[in-house]
């Protein structure tokens, strides 16, 4: 897989989280799988098509995603995941996916990405088989956040 | 030239039609439909599969087809013919991201020989007890249960 | 005799699987039109008939079948196409381009076994 397509969506989630003060983040791991499989309590999931076809998966516990929120809100406390904090992530993700999408078009590369669907919930297996997976693990001072981009290229 | 459109209401009679071909026609089964689907709220207490798709392009949709654990191993059981005993988690899901990817491609065809432009997305699975799926647009949702004998299923349609 | 089934679904591959064991053919499994290649490349002679998807990542069922029907080790192998492509033009230009049969997704076991069959001559 073509690292000027994986780029973008890293770069897209830095880029939002150091607006909002998240800053030194570092990826700590990459590796290929043979399908996607996520197993975090929090998933935000994107689709692409277009010039290429699949998903990116954003995928944290809820610790992680409680303090994404907190920063979001100037650091405000938040002590669950309740609708407020979802709508958050919600956010947080559209801004993600709006970056990632201005940065594949500087690539030249034309894609439609699609709003993000976002998965709360315990004990989560999330699946998507018989795509070529590359998984990213990004340290962030909220916590780790892992990014799978499955593309069927 | 005629303008061809869809909006959520003939995607969603679209896809509720082909729910009852794809299910009966890849496991047997006799599928009802019920416009009620209230018991969705009960759902979120017990391990839920739900396979899930996207469409895009002259409308933007999520398609999510949740069934129970214990279901959907019946419904994989009787598409491949292995018993469900036999059956391993990836076979559940992949399952179900299948009857997902052949319920949208239908619609899809059917759109696209209509005129529409929609591209749809790779189909994915999620499995897990309590699980909530949040869009960008909460209100426009729309969502069927469908019956066979046991087998209870939610077909939700949310546009994004 | 083997028949071989490409689709990138795994499931898909099963169902087709349980189909052709009761017919008493060994399968031969696929997930990309690549592997399939490969797998030819070495085990042509044995084939008896092919299923291939349409919709795949990298090359897809439709550009396989060309190229399946111009290698002069491979076009007498029957090739079915199975797939959710259910376009009037697409089915037109699988058969001009040489697949035996097409056969839509979603599809009974009776269904998929007759075609099967008459594909191997045997309906």
């Amino acid at each position: 897989m073509d690292i000027k397509y994986i780029l973008p969506f890293l770069d897209g989630l830095k880029n939002i989280l150091e607006q909002f003060g998240m800053v030194g983040i570092e990826r700590s791991g990459l590796y290929k799988k043979d399908y996607m499989a996520v197993d975090k309590d929090v998933t935000a999931i994107i689709g692409i098509v277009g010039e290429l076809r699949g998903n990116v998966a954003y995928s944290m516990s809820q610790d992680t995603a409680k303090n994404i929120v907190s920063s979001m809100m100037m650091g405000m406390p938040v002590e669950e995941l309740d609708e407020v904090a979802r709508s958050g992530i919600g956010e947080l993700s559209n801004m993600v996916t709006g970056n990632a999408s201005i940065l594949l078009s500087e690539n030249d590369v034309n894609v439609d990405i699609t709003p993000p669907s976002i998965v709360f919930g315990s004990d989560i297996y999330f699946i998507i088989s018989s795509v070529d997976t590359i998984t990213v693990d990004l340290k962030t001072p909220a916590g780790e956040v892992e990014v799978n981009i499955g593309l069927e290229i | 030239m005629d303008m061809v459109s869809v909006d959520m209401k003939k995607l969603n009679g679209l896809l509720n039609r082909a729910v009852i071909d794809v299910i009966t026609t890849m496991t047997g089964f006799d599928v009802e439909d019920d416009p009620d689907c209230s018991q969705f709220a009960e759902f979120e207490s017990v391990e839920t599969i739900i396979g899930v798709m996207a469409v895009f392009g002259s409308i933007d949709a999520v398609v999510a087809l949740a069934t129970d654990i214990n279901s959907s191993k019946l419904i994989v059981a009787y598409m491949t013919g292995i018993m469900p005993t036999d059956l391993t988690d990836e076979d559940v899901h992949d399952g179900m991201a299948e009857l997902v990817n052949m319920l949208v491609g239908r619609v899809k065809a059917d759109l696209v020989r209509e005129g529409l432009d929609l591209s749809i997305t790779s189909p994915f699975s999620i499995s897990g007890t309590n699980i909530e799926m949040v869009f960008k647009d909460r209100e426009n949702r729309i969502c069927r249960r469908f019956i066979a004998g046991d087998v209870e299923m939610f077909l939700s349609v949310a546009k994004i | 005799m083997k028949i071989m089934t490409v689709d990138d679904s795994a499931i898909v591959r099963k169902i087709i699987r349980s189909a052709v064991e009761v017919l008493d053919y060994e399968v031969v499994e696929a997930k990309d039109a690549k592997e399939a290649l490969d797998i030819l490349e070495d085990e042509y002679e044995d084939i008896a008939l092919i299923l291939l998807d349409w919709n795949m990542p990298g090359m897809d069922g439709f550009e396989m079948l060309e190229l399946i029907k111009k290698d002069k080790h491979l076009r007498h192998i029957p090739v079915m196409m199975v797939t959710s492509e259910t376009g009037g033009e697409n089915i037109i230009k699988a058969i001009q381009t040489g697949a035996t049969h097409y056969l839509v997704k979603p599809f009974t076991i009776e269904e998929l076994t007759k075609r099967i069959l008459e594909c191997l001559g045997r309906g």
